[in-house]
């Protein structure tokens, strides 16, 4: 109970107060340009914080990690491309509600859901991060390939309209996802002898020019005007009624978005699409989801803030860095001359406490501030539309190239912006595809891990316990899916009578 | 013959996946593992061919929809416009430099979407790179590149 | 008005950190290459102007890295980086750019394209090496300017907690025995665990599965929950681990024991001639001019004597020392390129 209380005064400390507050606010801005993700802005704040004492910049850095999962969410909201990998689902509900006029009502939902997506994690930090993290070690490459499988498995749930056009543009993600040297050969595939594309096809990019570039293009061939949708933008935060609507689902996807954030190697993303799928096919109406459903932002964005605190369990208590932004937060330490591990519980109880603290206090900061920036952005959204499309677009190329400042990467967006626009032309949906992307690497590589480990024994997915349940619910869910978009031309219309009636609010 | 976009998709995916497995198998050697560098590509080809089939037999089957409600044609032109801004643009980043590149381009986006006041034209331009330059070069501390000019 | 409130305060926080932070001056919105920057605002003694070399930075540096932040690399570029603004080495910051592109080739093609920068540096590691050797890129260490080696990273061979296998003689054995029946994380293809692997099985006369991790996280994971027999470590990685109980390490590829574990026995010891010690240093690109040359090996010869430098990073990941410059460090690259040229040629990966 004491080290409760060490890790509280190491957070509460004024100057750690006022660095986890600049974190937030540096996060979520950061968050929320395109293209730069928590990685990147953890790492550019890095040198300030050589001069601080360990604490404090665990506590600039903590703050930075939680603000930018929330902010990456803002422009999938308002100009349908996430601003960090993570937030890719977020646009699927986000940006229809923006385009309904909405943008307030999706902005808000977001940050409700990021704030109890991060305590939910906080909580489980502070109760069982140990445990988590030993249980998180159970999870090898056959466990891996299973949790890919079952987010694949969103594919069937996003596109039930036409489900063939969904799988292939599935499988041109994962096609894309391949491209790059490859782990086991360790020669590149499909590059085609250009050194840039030997190393591969980095997400952020992708995404940027899937979605926006993709859109831009498209906006520019057959102009959508929103002007008069734009004067209808409440600033009202969410009612009472929608606040209870979202908050089962924010719980659940925060709490599933800790325990994958837990496991090193699995991120924000495909915590966030896994959370959107579970959600949306438990739901009573899964065939709103897509159109501007509360609940599905609610879902992707409880999931990516969970990823936060539980990314830091496998960090502190095993020393292993989870994801991007943990590993710097473990320079960091470890520049500080500390070692985390169980040991560090024990003999510097006031760092991992400290953080767990510092996770509760950058929620209520987030909080704020999100209330803050969001009016300020959703202002944004009403400017003109050229304007706003020049903007999107130069704010794209810019985050582009201040991923690694290699113009091929802004090549890449423009290229599979065309793709993708191409794509839209023959109404390939494009989220499959991104869904690929994110989830090719694991699928594959893993699959490849599990059976040399395995010596070439394909029931080994089905044999470790873990994986075959895993592997059963993948199954279970595609059938529901199936079953479910079967099932619905009946009853449909009947519900979508009712709901057209109910819709005019 | 069903003129019918989906159907240059099918052919598309028949082709493309063909090609695919084939090219796939440059890639079996020197592995450690039973699926090989070319084994998953080649798994994709065969779910692209598949769909492409797919898409192809819907195609013949669904004869009634060929009323495809005639849409007004796009602006390819707009389109095009905007895809040679951003290639000279990303060309000409480095080697001009990151402020006046991306005013430019800013200006010529505004002027492809029919913003034709130089007033107008010049203030957009200038608010929005200016808010980007401040955004990722001081608050993010991101070196955007300069060329001969800034 | 709250709008512009928050904005306000936003920014005010902001500078208020970056003014609090000396080492890396706030970049200034009319700041651009051309400009003299800020000199950082501790005016520390400037160790470097007392014995004079004629040429001193005035512009930050970039130092390339090819791994990740967190990484080996990125962790030696800043603590580099901290240590040079905080001792007064070098006045100008260290601006860390993680370019990661598989097997590190894109940050080294970056380096290969500032040719005659004198404000770029950029890590090595055994990528470096092997990235030429199997023809990922067709330039290699003699391409680019040494400016100093200032350690060598041994691989060790680790085991899960509750491994039957202890010792060395228990792994040859159950190798021989099950023949590719093993498991072993190497990490990369081309990284200094298969190196080890290679010169290990080919001395010992078994043959185990290699499994490949993308990074030294991911493998580190997969040893300590047994999901592998064995892995390839660095051994600043596993120190916490193996304290805490969490996986054992049972042999390490050097020539000499660590402090680290000073009951682990090297391979040699034990007749296997492994060893494999990755030199960690710095290079710059090619052409560098000679006066930068100096400058920055004088600087690295201060930062090496450093306690801090010692303390904080040598120790910390129980880096062997081995500090040098110029054609010193260069023999050291020489060699260890051979070495694994031979290595991977053996088993034909080698591009001629």
């Amino acid at each position: 109970m004491d080290k409760f209380l060490i890790g509280v005064q190491a957070a509460c400390s004024l100057s750690s107060l006022f660095f986890i507050a600049v974190g937030v606010v540096a996060g979520i801005l950061g968050g929320a340009m395109p293209g730069i993700n928590a990685s990147i802005t953890t790492a550019l704040l890095l040198p300030f914080t050589y001069r601080m004492g360990p604490t404090q910049a665990l506590m600039l850095l903590v703050g930075v990690y939680i603000g930018v999962q929330y902010g990456g969410s803002i422009p999938a909201i308002l100009i349908g491309t996430p601003g960090t990998p993570s937030a890719g689902a977020t646009l699927l509900d986000g940006y229809p509600l923006r385009q309904q006029g909405k943008a307030g009502t999706a902005l808000y939902t977001a940050l409700s859901a990021s704030t109890i997506g991060n305590l939910i994690s906080g909580i489980v930090l502070i109760l069982v991060a140990l445990p988590v993290a030993k249980m998180a070690l159970s999870f090898g490459p056959a466990e891996y390939f299973s949790l890919g499988v079952l987010g694949l498995t969103l594919i069937a749930g996003l596109t039930e309209k036409n489900v063939v056009k969904g799988i292939l543009a599935g499988a041109l993600g994962l096609f894309l996802s391949t491209i790059g040297i490859d782990q086991f050969l360790g020669m590149p595939r499909f590059a085609f002898g250009s050194l840039d594309l030997a190393q591969g096809i980095d997400l952020v990019p992708a995404m940027m020019g899937l979605f926006a570039m993709g859109m831009m293009l498209q906006d520019f061939f057959k102009p959508v005007h929103l002007d008069s949708v734009n004067e209808k933008i409440k600033l009202t935060p969410l009612s009472g009624k929608e606040f209870k609507q979202i908050l089962p689902t924010s719980a659940f996807s925060g709490l599933l978005g800790t325990v994958i954030g837990a496991l090193p190697g699995a991120g924000a993303a495909i915590a966030s699409y896994i959370a959107y799928n579970q959600v949306k096919q438990f739901s009573k109406h899964p065939e709103k989801f897509g159109t501007g459903c509360i609940e599905g932002i609610a879902a992707s964005e409880a999931s990516n803030n969970g990823v936060t605190g539980g990314a830091l369990i496998p960090m502190l208590g095993l020393g292993i860095p989870g994801s991007g932004t943990t590993a710097v937060i473990l320079s960091a330490l470890v520049i500080h001359g500390v070692r985390p591990g169980p040991n560090l519980f024990i003999s510097q109880p006031e760092i991992p406490y400290g953080i767990f603290i510092a996770v509760f206090i950058g929620t209520f900061f987030m909080f704020v501030f999100g209330l803050l920036y969001t009016r300020m952005f959703v202002k944004i959204v009403m400017l003109p539309q050229p304007l706003l499309n020049a903007a999107i677009i130069a704010i794209v190329l810019t985050g582009a190239y201040a991923v690694d400042r290699d113009i091929f990467n802004l090549y890449l967006v423009l290229g599979l912006g065309v793709i993708s626009f191409i794509l839209r032309q023959f109404k390939v949906p494009i989220t499959p595809m991104v869904l690929g992307m994110v989830l090719g690497e694991i699928v594959e590589a893993s699959m490849r891990r599990a059976l040399a480990i395995s010596l070439g024994d394909w029931s080994t997915f089905f044999t470790r316990p873990i994986s075959a349940g895993l592997m059963i619910l993948a199954l279970v869910m595609l059938v529901w899916t199936l079953y479910r978009s079967y099932r619905t031309p009946k009853t449909k219309k009947t519900e979508e009578a009712a709901v057209a009636s109910t819709a005019s609010n | 013959m069903v003129k019918s976009k989906d159907l240059w998709l099918g052919i598309f995916c028949l082709l493309g996946g063909t090609a695919l497995y084939f090219y796939s198998s440059n890639y079996d050697n020197f592995s450690y593992d039973v699926v090989g560098g070319g084994g998953f590509p080649r798994l994709l080809a065969i779910i692209i061919f598949a769909c492409g089939l797919l898409i192809g037999a819907e195609v013949f089957f669904k004869r009634k929809n060929t009323t495809e409600s005639k849409k007004a044609p796009g602006n390819y032109g707009a389109a095009i416009k905007m895809f040679v801004s951003v290639l000279v643009y990303i060309m000409i980043l480095t080697h001009v430099g990151y402020v006046v590149s991306t005013l430019a381009l800013t200006a010529v986006l505004l002027y492809i979407q029919n913003v034709k006041d130089i007033k107008k034209l010049a203030l957009y331009s200038v608010v929005i790179v200016a808010a980007l330059y401040l955004l990722f070069r001081v608050v993010l501390a991101v070196k955007l590149p300069t060329g001969i000019l800034i | 008005m709250k709008r512009v409130l928050t904005l306000i305060l936003a920014t005010a926080m902001i500078l208020a950190v970056s003014g609090c932070s000396n080492s890396t001056p706030a970049p200034s919105a009319t700041s651009s290459s051309a400009g003299a920057s800020k000199p950082a605002g501790t005016a520390e003694s400037s160790a470097a102007s007392s014995s004079a070399p004629t040429w001193k930075p005035d512009k930050p540096i970039d130092f390339i890295c090819q791994s990740s932040a967190g990484g080996g690399s990125d962790l030696m570029a800043r603590t580099i980086g901290s240590i040079m603004n905080t001792k007064g080495i070098i006045d100008q910051p260290f601006v860390v750019q993680n370019l990661t592109g598989s097997g590190g080739v894109q940050a080294f093609n970056y380096t290969q394209k500032q040719a005659g920068n004198p404000y770029v540096m950029q890590t090595v590691n055994s990528a470096f090496f092997v990235a030429p050797i199997t023809g990922n890129i067709d330039k290699n260490y003699k391409d680019y300017t040494t400016l100093a080696v200032i350690g060598t990273d041994p691989n060790v061979l680790c085991a899960p907690a509750d491994s039957p296998y202890n010792t060395i003689e228990d792994v040859v054995e159950a190798a021989k025995a099950d023949p590719k029946g093993l498991s072993i994380c190497i990490g990369n293809a081309g990284s200094s665990g298969s190196a080890c692997s290679i010169i290990f099985e080919g001395a010992a006369g078994i043959e185990m599965t290699q499994v490949p991790f993308e990074g030294g996280g991911d493998g580190l994971t997969a040893v300590m929950g047994s999901q592998v027999d064995f892995s390839w470590q660095n051994i600043g990685e596993v120190v916490g681990p193996v304290e805490s109980g969490l996986m054992k390490v049972i042999a390490i590829a050097a020539e000499e024991r660590s402090d680290a574990f000073p009951d682990v026995p090297t391979f040699k010891e034990l007749g296997y001639d492994v060893v494999y010690e990755v030199p960690r240093g710095i290079v710059g690109p090619p052409d560098m001019p000679p006066e930068a040359v100096a400058f920055y090996t004088d600087a690295l010869e201060k930062l090496n004597t450093t306690d801090e430098w010692q303390k904080n990073y040598i120790e910390a990941n129980f880096i062997f020392p081995r500090f040098a410059v110029g054609n010193e460090a260069l023999q050291i690259f020489d060699e260890f390129y051979n070495d694994t040229y031979n290595i991977f040629d053996k088993i034909g990966l080698a591009v001629h």
